[in-house]
C-alpha cells in the first residue's frame, strides 16, 4: 500500500506545468514589483502575549550573504475536488471510504478524507496531504536513534519512491511526548526552492519497533513569478529587535515576524538563513532566525527559538 | 496609535464557552442550555468564532449558550476567588478562550479584562464548591503552558478532563477555529476525531504556518486523553493529583 506517492506528486506536478504558462506568460507580460505580492504573513496572525518583556538580543553568528533580488514563485493550487481527491487516493492504493458530509446547515466540504479502520487520509483543499497508518502509543516504549530514525523515514520513502532527489535539509525532533518523554519521533525532510531552502517537504513520524505512523505531504508545486527585492539581513535582523522589544502583539494580518515565543529576556542567535515560506499565494523569501532564548525568572533553563522575518523589501 | 496598541488585546479577544447535554453516556449533569462566549479578534477571527460556535451548536446534543467580545478572565475564575465560573466556563462542558494573554503566568484576556491566575481556576466537578461540569477549556493564548509554569496549572484540574493550549507562541488561521469544531464533530469531510487529535492535528501541521506550534494538553488521566469524543466521555473521571501532559510539535 502507499507505494505510489511519486505518481501522486507527478499529478500535481502535470496540474502545475499545466497552468504554469499561463501565469508566467500572465506574469512577465504584465510586469511586477515587490509591492505587488501580498505580504507573506497577511493570511495568518500571532495571538501574542500581552507586557513582554524587552529581550537582549546577542548575533553569535555571521549573517548570511544574500543577492539584492531574488525570485519569488507563485504557487499553483491543484483544484481538489471529488475526482481529483479519489484520484490521488486510488494512486495511493489507500481503498478506504470517503466520509460523507453530514447535511448539517451550512456545511460545505473542506477537506477529503478516506478511513479505513485506523488509518486515514486527508487531502486538504490546498493540497496537503495527511497519512495516518497507525495509532500513535500513549506508552513510552523503545525509541530509535536519530539516525535510525532518518534511516527508517528514508527508507519508507524510497520503498514508496517519494524520496525527494532536492532536499534541503533533515532533521528530527520529538513530535509527540508525554510528561516530556517522546513517544515518537518525526523526521522532517525540507526541499529546495531555487538555490534556497524551503519551509516545505515530507515529515515522517517515526516510533517503536521502526513504525511509521505519519506521513505529512506539503509540496506546493510552484512557478517563477518575479524578482523581489530582499531585504538585507541587517535590516531583517532590525525587524527582530524591534518585534522583541515590543510589549505588545501585533494585530493580525499585518505581521512582518513571526517568532515562537516571546516571554523570555536573552535570545543568543546561533543561525540565520533565507528561506522561502509560502503565503500569499507565493513562496516568498523569509529570513530564519535560530537560537537559545532564555528567561532571567527561570534560571537554568534554555529553549529552542525560532523566528521568521519577511524577507522583501517593499518598499516601506 | 499607541494607546490603541494598549487596548487592542482588550478588544481583540475571543471567548467560547459551551454547554451540553449529553447523549448517550449517561451523564450525570443534563442541560438545555449551552455556552458560546466570543470577543473580537479581527474580523475574520471573529467569523471563524462564530463558525464554531455553529457546528458545535448543530451537533446533536450540544446547544450554543453564549458568545461575547468581552471576555473576562473571572469566568475561570473559582467564586471564592472573586471570580464567576459557576456561571460561565465551569458551568459548561466545553469552553473555550481565544486571547491576547499577558506574559505572567495567568489565564488572562489583555490586562483590562482581568487575570485568572491558575491558583484561583478550579474546574470541574470536584471543584471546591461542589460545582464544576466543565470537561474541556480550550485556552487559545500563547505560551499559556510554557515550561516555566505548566505545572503550576495541574491544581486546575479538579474534574475537567483536560486543558488544551500551548507551550509555544499560537500562530493561527482564520479558519482553525472552524477545523477544530468539524474534526471534533466529523464535519466538513472530516473524520470525527478524539478530542486530543482533533486539537493537535488543527493546530499542528506541515502546512508551513503551524509547523512551529508546539500545543500542549494537561489531562487528567491518559483514559481522557484516549477516550474522549465530544459524544462520549465520562462525566466524572477520577480525580488525583497526578496529571499526564502532552505536547506536540513539528518544527521546520
Amino acid at each position: 500500500m502507499n507505494r505510489f506517492i511519486l505518481p501522486v506528486l507527478i499529478i500535481v506536478a502535470v496540474v502545475a506545468v499545466g497552468s504554469a504558462g499561463f501565469l508566467t506568460y500572465s506574469h512577465f507580460s504584465t510586469g511586477s514589483t515587490s509591492e505587488e505580492i501580498p505580504p507573506v504573513f497577511a493570511h495568518l496572525a500571532q495571538i501574542g502575549v500581552v507586557g513582554a518583556p524587552p529581550v537582549i538580543v546577542i548575533l553569535d553568528t555571521p549573517l548570511p550573504k544574500v543577492p539584492e533580488t531574488l525570485m519569488a514563485y507563485r504557487i499553483v493550487t491543484p483544484n481538489v475536488d471529488d475526482e481529483y481527491a479519489a484520484e490521488i487516493a486510488k494512486t495511493l492504493r489507500f481503498d478506504g471510504d470517503l466520509i460523507p458530509l453530514r447535511g448539517f446547515p451550512g456545511e460545505k466540504r473542506e477537506v477529503y478524507t478516506y478511513v479505513k479502520g485506523a488509518q486515514r487520509l486527508e487531502i486538504s483543499m490546498d493540497g496537503n496531504i495527511l497519512l495516518v497508518l497507525e495509532e500513535i502509543p500513549s506508552k513510552v516504549l523503545q525509541i530509535p536513534s536519530e539516525q535510525e530514525c532518518i534511516s527508517l523515514a528514508a527508507k519508507w520513502l524510497e520503498e514508496h519512491n517519494a524520496y525527494p532527489e532536492n532536499i534541503y535539509s533533515v532533521d528530527t525532533r520529538p513530535y509527540l511526548t508525554r510528561d516530556g518523554k517522546p513517544l515518537v519521533i518525526v523526521v522532517n525532510f525540507k526541499t529546495m526552492v531555487g538555490d534556497y531552502g524551503s519551509s516545505n517537504g515530507l515529515s515522517l513520524v517515526v516510533g517503536d519497533g521502526g513504525e511509521v505512523y505519519r506521513v505529512f505531504i506539503s509540496l506546493p508545486r510552484s512557478v517563477p513569478y518575479a524578482k523581489v527585492r530582499l531585504k538585507s539581513p541587517e535590516q531583517a535582523l532590525d525587524v527582530l529587535r524591534r518585534y522583541l522589544a515590543d510589549p505588545n502583539p501585533i494585530p493580525p494580518g499585518q505581521n512582518e515576524c513571526i517568532l515562537s515565543m516571546r516571554a523570555f529576556t536573552t535570545l543568543t542567535i546561533k543561525q540565520v538563513t533565507l528561506e522561502y515560506f509560502p503565503g500569499g499565494g507565493y513562496l516568498q523569501p523569509t529570513y530564519v532566525f535560530k537560537g537559545d532564548a532564555y528567561d532571567e525568572k527561570v534560571p537554568g533553563a534554555t529553549e529552542m527559538f525560532i523566528a521568521r522575518v519577511d524577507g522583501v523589501d517593499r518598499g516601506e | 496609535m499607541k494607546k490603541l496598541r494598549y487596548v487592542l488585546p482588550v478588544v481583540m479577544s475571543l471567548i467560547i464557552v459551551f454547554a451540553t447535554v449529553v447523549v448517550g453516556v449517561g451523564s450525570a449533569y443534563a442541560w438545555d442550555e449551552l455556552v458560546c462566549l466570543a470577543s473580537d479578534f479581527g474580523d475574520a477571527f471573529w467569523t471563524d468564532a462564530q463558525g464554531f460556535a455553529n457546528t458545535i451548536d448543530a451537533y446533536p446534543g450540544w446547544n450554543n449558550f453564549q458568545t461575547s467580545h468581552d471576555p473576562q478572565a473571572t469566568w475561570w475564575k473559582e467564586e471564592s476567588s472573586g471570580g464567576i465560573d459557576n456561571q460561565k466556563a465551569d458551568y459548561t462542558e466545553l469552553s473555550l478562550i481565544q486571547a491576547h494573554g499577558p506574559a505572567v503566568n495567568v489565564i488572562g484576556s489583555g490586562t483590562d479584562a482581568g487575570q485568572a491566575p491558575p491558583s484561583t481556576v478550579r474546574l470541574g466537578y470536584t471543584s471546591p464548591d461542589n460545582f464544576g461540569y466543565s470537561i474541556w477549556s480550550f485556552i487559545i493564548e500563547c505560551e499559556r503552558f510554557k515550561d516555566a509554569w505548566y505545572q503550576s496549572y495541574f491544581q486546575c484540574l479538579t474534574g475537567t478532563h483536560m486543558l488544551l493550549g500551548f507551550k509555544s507562541t499560537a500562530t493561527i488561521l482564520s479558519p482553525d477555529l472552524r477545523e477544530l469544531a468539524n474534526r471534533l464533530t466529523g464535519t466538513g469531510g472530516y473524520a470525527k476525531q478524539l478530542v486530543k487529535w482533533a486539537y493537535f492535528d488543527t493546530y499542528v501541521c506541515a502546512d508551513g504556518d503551524h509547523n512551529n506550534n508546539q500545543a500542549r494538553i494537561i489531562a487528567e488521566n491518559d483514559s481522557v486523553a484516549s477516550n474522549d469524543y465530544i459524544d462520549s466521555f465520562d462525566t466524572q473521571t477520577p480525580v488525583d493529583s497526578t496529571k499526564v501532559v502532552y505536547t506536540c510539535y513539528l518544527g521546520g
